[in-house]
């Protein structure tokens, strides 16, 4: 036993030393490699907008991980933006620096960061590959694989595809993050106008049931993470609900957001949130597939492929059932909520 | 004689590549290119002649039961500070090793030197043992990176070196490519000595 306790002692000494060797080492170095990244990306910044004399830092609102650039000129007119844009490719995250003009079309961009397979993946960092997305708009990122007009490299179309994922995602964040809000005028909200991430969700809400006025926040008895909104229309008499929902579907968490007549009948349902296989399971947010669940109730949310009536997008059944069961689970458990207000008002 | 002999042998008599087959897994990773080659045998041989001097030096004062944890702390240690001083001072060459340096701690030939040398040596001797272990790694690994720079990309240490017309052989910078080129050269290694035994 004792000499047990002396093996340990002995092992706690030897790991204490080196602990404190790479306390040293590393409060030396980590200054120096801050600095030098930071240098680093300051100087792929002026080398895509050579123009731009200011770069004024910038971090989203709703994803504090998320930081962009304003660039101006030296008269302080807006040039652009800046940013960098990652996403996971075939072997290896892939960090792309890109800058972009004020109307969201994309100047030049560099990848900064990768370690895909060498002569395939690693073709990204060459310099025809920029030049296929220079003067691109948002909808125009896509893939010559998915139907678009991006050349993928070679051998590397997963590489590609990361990399115009991975834009459409910042893109969208940073656009997200300039965008005014408009709510219109006779919305009755508490919402403050500055609080960006209410402003998006109450959008969204009106979007999915246009003809509300006021939209009354409630949290169920029994579960105080379930959030459901009672939409109101300018008489104060309730038209029915939206509530959101989410579920892992194939690779991503998918998240809904669904509108619900008085009855709980599916109104309308949009998509918040997901990242499927592109073409197959993505095609969840397309309009066609949305208009399935119109009219539905829970009983009758159950897809093809279990006997139901939902259709299912061909080769996205995982993707079409996460969202169907979803949506029915969601609207049981909304259902049994109002049951427990009501019969809980009578008493 | 001695300390020569320790330096020498690690190129040809007990190549840690070729002849003793071991860190396999750096080898074929990092060997895709010249540059990654230098950059890793360099960093793999500064570890590796700290972590023998330093486990020569303790090899009184540690317990032959906990020794194998022992040097694994020695020699992670050293190589997180091999890590963060690259990262620091030589940002290029850290991010195209990327991944393969935190793998020089289970790079078998600095432990595998550690216990079958460094522990019942002196530390001069392990020194040289340090060096010569460390070059002759190097050294392999230059020579399968050279095979599979020039036939995979068409180029040494960047350099152009084939005809604008020559079409690179990307296999040989794939997975396969390396296995296939360390085959032959342990073959032709194997044959030389085989000869020499004559």
């Amino acid at each position: 036993m004792k000499y047990i306790i002396q093996l340990g002692l002995i092992l706690l000494i030897f790991c204490a030393v080196a602990s404190g060797v790479l306390a040293f080492v590393n409060s030396k170095t980590q200054p120096v490699i801050a600095a030098r990244k930071a240098l680093e990306e300051e100087q792929t910044r002026k080398e895509l907008m050579p123009e731009a004399k200011v770069f004024e830092e910038k971090v989203s609102a709703e994803d504090s991980t998320f930081i962009y650039y304003i660039a101006k000129d030296d008269k302080d007119a807006l040039l652009g933006y800046c940013f960098i844009a990652a996403k996971r490719g075939y072997s290896s995250v892939i960090r792309t620096m890109v800058a972009m003009d004020d109307k969201y079309t994309i100047i030049n961009m560099k990848v900064i960061d990768q370690n895909e397979t060498p002569g395939l993946g690693t073709l990204c960092q060459d310099k025809a590959f920029p030049e296929r997305f220079k003067g691109r708009g948002f909808d125009e990122l896509k893939a010559d694989k998915d139907g678009g007009t991006i050349q993928s490299i070679t051998g590397a179309t997963i590489t590609t595809r990361a990399v115009i994922s991975s834009l459409k995602d910042a893109i969208q964040i940073l656009k997200d993050d300039l965008a005014e809000i408009e709510v219109p005028a006779d919305m009755q909200t508490e919402v403050k106008p500055l609080d960006k991430k209410a402003l998006r969700a109450l959008k969204n809400r009106l979007e999915v049931l246009p003809e509300a006025k006021t939209f009354v926040e409630k949290k169920a008895l029994a579960d105080s993470n379930f959030v459901y909104y009672i939409a109101m229309d300018s008489l104060n008499k309730s038209i029915g609900y939206t509530v959101e929902a989410s579920k892992q579907g194939y690779c991503s968490e998918i998240k809904l957001l669904a509108a619900l007549d008085n009855e709980l009948n599916i109104r309308q349902i949009k998509v918040l949130n997901q990242d499927e296989t592109p073409a197959l399971g993505a095609e969840c947010q397309e309009g066609y597939f949305l208009k399935r669940f119109n009219g539905k109730s829970a009983n009758a949310l159950k897809v093809d492929k279990d006997g139901g009536m939902i259709k299912s997008i061909a080769g996205a059944t995982i993707t079409t059932r996460a969202i169907t069961n979803c949506l029915r689970d969601t609207i049981t458990k909304l259902k049994s909520e109002l049951q427990a207000r009501n019969t809980g008002g009578s008493k | 004689m001695t300390f020569l002999n320790e330096l020498t042998k690690g190129f040809i008599k007990e190549n840690p590549i070729f002849v003793i087959v071991l860190g396999m897994c750096p080898t074929l990773a990092v060997s895709t290119s010249v540059n990654n080659a230098i950059g890793m045998g360099f960093a793999a041989t500064f570890v590796l002649i700290c972590s023998n001097i330093i486990i020569s030096m303790i090899k009184d004062i540690t317990p032959d039961k906990i020794r194998i944890p022992i040097y694994i702390v020695v020699i992670a240690a050293f190589v997180s500070i091999v890590d963060m001083v690259m990262a620091a001072y030589t940002p290029a060459l850290h991010k195209s090793l990327g991944i393969f340096i935190p793998l020089i701690v289970v790079n078998c030939i600095i432990l595998g030197r550690a216990e079958a040398f460094a522990n019942r040596n002196t530390v001069l001797s392990s020194l040289a043992d340090g060096i010569g272990m460390g070059l002759g790694f190097t050294f392999s690994l230059i020579i399968v990176a050279t095979i599979r720079e020039i036939l995979g990309s068409g180029t040494w240490l960047g350099f152009k070196v084939m005809p604008v017309t020559y079409d690179p052989m990307l296999v040989a910078i794939l997975a396969p490519g390396a296995f296939i080129t360390l085959g032959f050269l342990m073959g032709m290694m194997q044959m030389m000595k085989n000869k020499r035994s004559r």
